[in-house]
Order: structure tokens, then C-alpha cells, then sequence
């Protein structure tokens, strides 16, 4: 099997732990958007809304960064 | 509504999709330039057919059939119902032309849509793999939140839901641009940046081959989303016609006050305007404009283009120098950066019918819905596909060039230059 570059060789050969890294990086975006959902649904204050939306977010760009990073180690190679 | 205007506005949506692809295709490398255009009619193509096909039938249409989903004793509309293959246009007429507009508009905003990941895909994205993706985004991703948005789906029905005002995106910020900018950043993620680019760990400028076509494609995107902003705002907010022109007026501010943001800031920062970053930033203030288009006021459109334009400058080097993502069009910055601001701005600057942070509120949950949900989803269906159709050249054909890789012939026969004059950063 040829690479077509360097990333894509380090991305295969590092397939469970990326997979993994993802995993948690989606999972962290899912449940940020579940606990807006759950605001939404359980509470009536604007104030106590509007804090658990903010949270909600922060989880999901936890998550992006979490998947940000690890694109980033790939994409620019070993030290 | 007013059919006749509303027919003109979406027929001046291709003109948005030219002015895109001319300036994808300008900033990439002229070894690639046939095949970034011909990219983009594939992926018009395979856009309004799939769209068609199974698109509308989720996006479906407000008063249309749609699937909803009870959960503590509230109804959600999720998904539309309407007949595959868009028959029902044909058999059902009780909702007068509204159906066939709707489907027109989809058929050039999904295409519109699918083709900004071909901006950060430049140089490298085989043809197949572009096909696959702009099928897949026409099929699932843009009817899906298109649905929730414009089709009275959940996100519009904040108020009888939870005494909310609903989300709102005038001209598909958020429809368009943010959903395209992510499929953008998950394309530039799966390919990996272009071969040289990250040479010795150090980012590499790969200037575009013709700078004069990005910034006329500039002029033509301008009209294109005047039609798509106005299109818009008739088909799924009702405006009134003061509010049709207020949505032309603060088209044409936002992309002004975007391009003069970032020459000022390439400025400052560079000691001289940067030519492509001033494009970005032309169309960074159409995006970010847009999601308000027939509501704000002209200096409030005036104030978003501004920051549009400086932040998508600012967003294009933290992307390339501290993320190493390798988006040689600035699709990420411009639509999923610039489209994202735009929905918060509306939050911030739109007339509120209750409390201020109500609206607020909304626009986050809009945002959150698109984070949360919307993103995963799209890089899961990408990975998958790329498993399945690889998105990468292959190493021979990334210094080849796409034209001659895939096309085998290139857009300039009668130069000779294909020297690799990177200048390292």
C-alpha cells in the first residue's frame, strides 16, 4: 500500500488511538448539545437557561479541541 | 409573497456559486484550476439532482407533511415527509406554486452549499470523492437543519415549545455557510495539508495562480447573495418589500465594511493590503450579514461586516500558522467563522420582541444544534465515505496537479511555469 503522504501514513498507523481521541471529541459534542436540549426541557428561568446553554457550549468546543488537537499533531508530523 | 421578485432573486443565486468557484479556483494552483471548475459544476449538478430526488422530500416545506417526535409532551418536528422524487408537485397543488419555490431555491442553495468544502480541498480532493461528498451533503446534511430552520422545524418553533423566540437566519448563514464552512473543515482535516506546505514543520505560502479572478468573482458572489439573501427572506420570513431593499442595501454594507476591515487590518499588520485576505473578507461580510439581511439596521450590518472582515484575517493565520490546517480558498474562515459571528450578531443587534438575552438565547441554541450535532455528524459521514472513496490524491498527483492527474490535460497549455517558487514564512 503506497501513503499519498505523510499524514495519511501517520493517521493509519495510529487508527485506535486517533479512533479513540475522536470518539471522545464527538461524545463530547453530543453531550453538550443533550444538556442544551435538557435546559430547554427542564428549566424555566432565562438566567438558569441561558447558564446551562453556555455550559453546553463550552463541552462542545472541549470536544472540537480535543478533535482540533489531534489533527493538529498529524497534520504537522513528529517533532 | 411576491412570486415574480422572488423567481429573480433565486435566479440570481448561480451567480453566488460562480463567484465562489472563481475564487476557490483563483487561489489555488493553476495545475489544478480546470479541475476546481469543473469540480464545481459536479458538483452543482449532483447537488440539484440528489436534491431532487431525496433532498426536498426532508426539507420539506412549511404546512408540509413532516415526521415529528413526542418527548415529554411536546411535539418536535424533525424531518420532512413530503414524496420522494419530488412528486408530489405534480399530483398535490394545495399549496399553490410555495412548494415549487421552495424547491428551486433548494436546489441552487444546496448546490451552493456543497461546493464551499471544494475551497479547502484544493489541489488535492479527487473528483469521485467531491461527487460523493456534494450527494451526500445535498441528501442528509442541508435538508436536515434545513428543515429544522425554514420548514418550521423544531428550532423555528422555540416559542410554543419552550416561550422562546425561534432561531433565526434570514439568508442562511447558518443553512449555508455554517454547515458549508464545517464540511470545509472536515475535508481540510481528512486530506491533511498539501505536499510542501508543511515542509520542515514550518508553513509554506502557496499563493493563487490569478488574483484577478478572485476578486471579480468577488463582484459576482455580491449579486448572487443579494439573490439568496432577498430569496430567502421572501420564501421562509414573509418580509415585506421596504424590507426586501433593506435586505439589498445591508448586503452590499456588510461585504463593504468586511473588505475595507480586512485591507485595514492586512494593513497594519503587513504593512500592505493583502489582495486575497480583502476577498475573504469581502465575502466573510456577505456571510456574516446575511443571517439578519431584512431585519438589522445598516450601521448595525455595517458594525458585523467590520468585525467579519477583521476576524476572518486574524482567523486565516491562527488556522494555518497555530492549527496547520491547509484551506488554500479560506473556506473555513470565511463561512463557518465569518457565518457563526453573523448568527450571534443577530442576537446581539436584531429588533427583540421580549428580553434581549432571550434572543440571545435562541441564536446559542442555534449554534449549540450546529456544534453539537450537525458537525459530528458531517465528520462521521466523511470518514466513512473517505474509507470508502478515498478524498486524497496520490502522492504523484499532488505535484502533478489535478488537471493532469484527472483530467489529463491543463487549464493552461501554453504556459510553462510549474516551478515550486514556495517562499517559506
Amino acid at each position: 500500500m503506497t501513503y499519498t503522504n505523510q499524514a495519511q501514513a501517520r493517521t493509519t498507523t495510529r487508527e485506535p488511538e486517533e479512533l479513540y481521541v475522536n470518539l471522545i471529541g464527538y461524545l463530547l459534542m453530543v453531550s453538550g448539545w443533550l444538556l442544551v436540549l435538557a435546559s430547554l426541557f427542564l428549566l424555566a428561568g432565562l438566567g438558569e437557561r441561558f447558564a446551562f446553554v453556555v455550559a453546553g457550549l463550552l463541552v462542545e468546543l472541549l470536544g472540537l479541541t480535543l478533535i482540533a488537537l489531534r489533527y493538529r499533531s498529524l497534520q504537522r508530523g513528529p517533532e | 409573497m411576491t412570486p415574480d421578485l422572488c423567481l429573480v432573486c433565486i435566479l440570481l443565486i448561480p451567480l453566488a456559486a460562480t463567484g465562489l468557484a472563481l475564487i476557490h479556483q483563483g487561489l489555488g494552483r493553476s495545475r489544478s484550476a480546470a479541475h476546481a471548475m469543473l469540480a464545481t459544476l459536479c458538483s452543482l449538478a449532483i447537488a440539484a439532482i440528489v436534491f431532487v430526488l431525496i433532498g426536498s422530500s426532508w426539507m420539506g416545506f412549511s404546512g408540509g407533511l413532516a415526521h415529528t417526535l413526542h418527548l415529554a409532551g411536546k411535539s418536535i418536528d424533525w424531518l420532512g415527509a413530503e414524496p420522494l422524487f419530488a412528486t408530489s408537485l405534480t399530483s398535490n397543488l394545495t399549496h399553490g406554486l410555495y412548494p415549487a419555490f421552495v424547491l428551486a431555491f433548494g436546489i441552487f442553495a444546496a448546490g451552493l452549499a456543497s461546493l464551499i468544502p471544494i475551497s479547502a480541498g484544493t489541489d488535492r480532493w479527487r473528483l469521485a470523492a467531491i461527487c460523493a461528498t456534494s450527494a451526500l451533503f445535498a441528501a442528509i446534511i442541508f435538508p436536515l437543519f434545513a428543515h429544522w430552520i425554514w420548514s418550521n422545524g423544531w428550532l423555528t418553533q422555540l416559542t410554543p415549545l419552550f416561550g422562546l423566540p425561534a432561531f433565526a437566519d434570514l439568508g442562511g448563514a447558518a443553512v449555508l455557510n455554517v454547515l458549508g464552512g464545517f464540511a470545509a473543515l472536515s475535508v481540510a482535516w481528512i486530506l491533511g495539508p498539501r505536499q510542501g506546505k508543511y515542509a520542515d514543520r514550518i508553513a509554506t505560502a502557496i499563493p493563487g495562480h490569478n488574483i484577478v479572478q478572485v476578486l471579480f468573482g468577488c463582484i459576482l458572489a455580491l449579486i448572487g447573495w443579494i439573490g439568496l439573501d432577498c430569496a430567502a427572506a421572501i420564501l421562509f420570513y414573509r418580509v415585506t418589500y421596504t424590507q426586501i431593499l433593506l435586505t439589498v442595501i445591508n448586503a452590499v454594507l456588510s461585504a463593504s465594511a468586511g473588505c475595507l476591515a480586512a485591507v485595514i487590518t492586512t494593513q497594519l499588520r503587513y504593512r500592505k493590503p493583502d489582495s486575497s485576505l480583502s476577498a475573504n473578507g469581502w465575502i466573510a461580510g456577505l456571510v456574516a450579514g446575511s443571517a439578519g439581511c431584512g431585519l438589522l439596521s445598516p450601521l448595525a450590518t455595517i458594525f458585523i461586516g467590520l468585525v467579519a472582515g477583521a476576524l476572518v484575517s486574524l482567523l486565516v493565520e491562527t488556522l494555518e500558522l497555530r492549527l496547520f490546517i491547509d484551506d488554500p480558498g479560506g473556506a473555513i474562515s470565511v463561512h463557518l467563522g465569518a457565518g457563526l459571528w453573523g448568527i450571534l450578531a443577530f442576537g446581539l443587534f436584531a429588533p427583540a420582541p421580549g428580553p434581549r438575552s432571550a434572543l440571545i438565547l435562541a441564536q446559542l441554541i442555534g449554534i449549540a444544534t450546529l456544534l453539537g450535532v450537525m458537525f459530528p455528524l458531517i465528520h462521521v459521514l466523511h470518514r466513512l465515505l473517505n474509507k470508502l472513496i478515498p478524498f486524497r490524491v496520490d502522492a504523484d498527483g499532488d505535484w502533478q496537479g489535478m488537471d493532469i492527474r484527472e483530467l489529463g490535460a491543463g487549464a493552461y497549455p501554453e504556459f510553462v511555469v510549474h516551478a515550486d517558487e514556495f517562499v517559506p514564512r
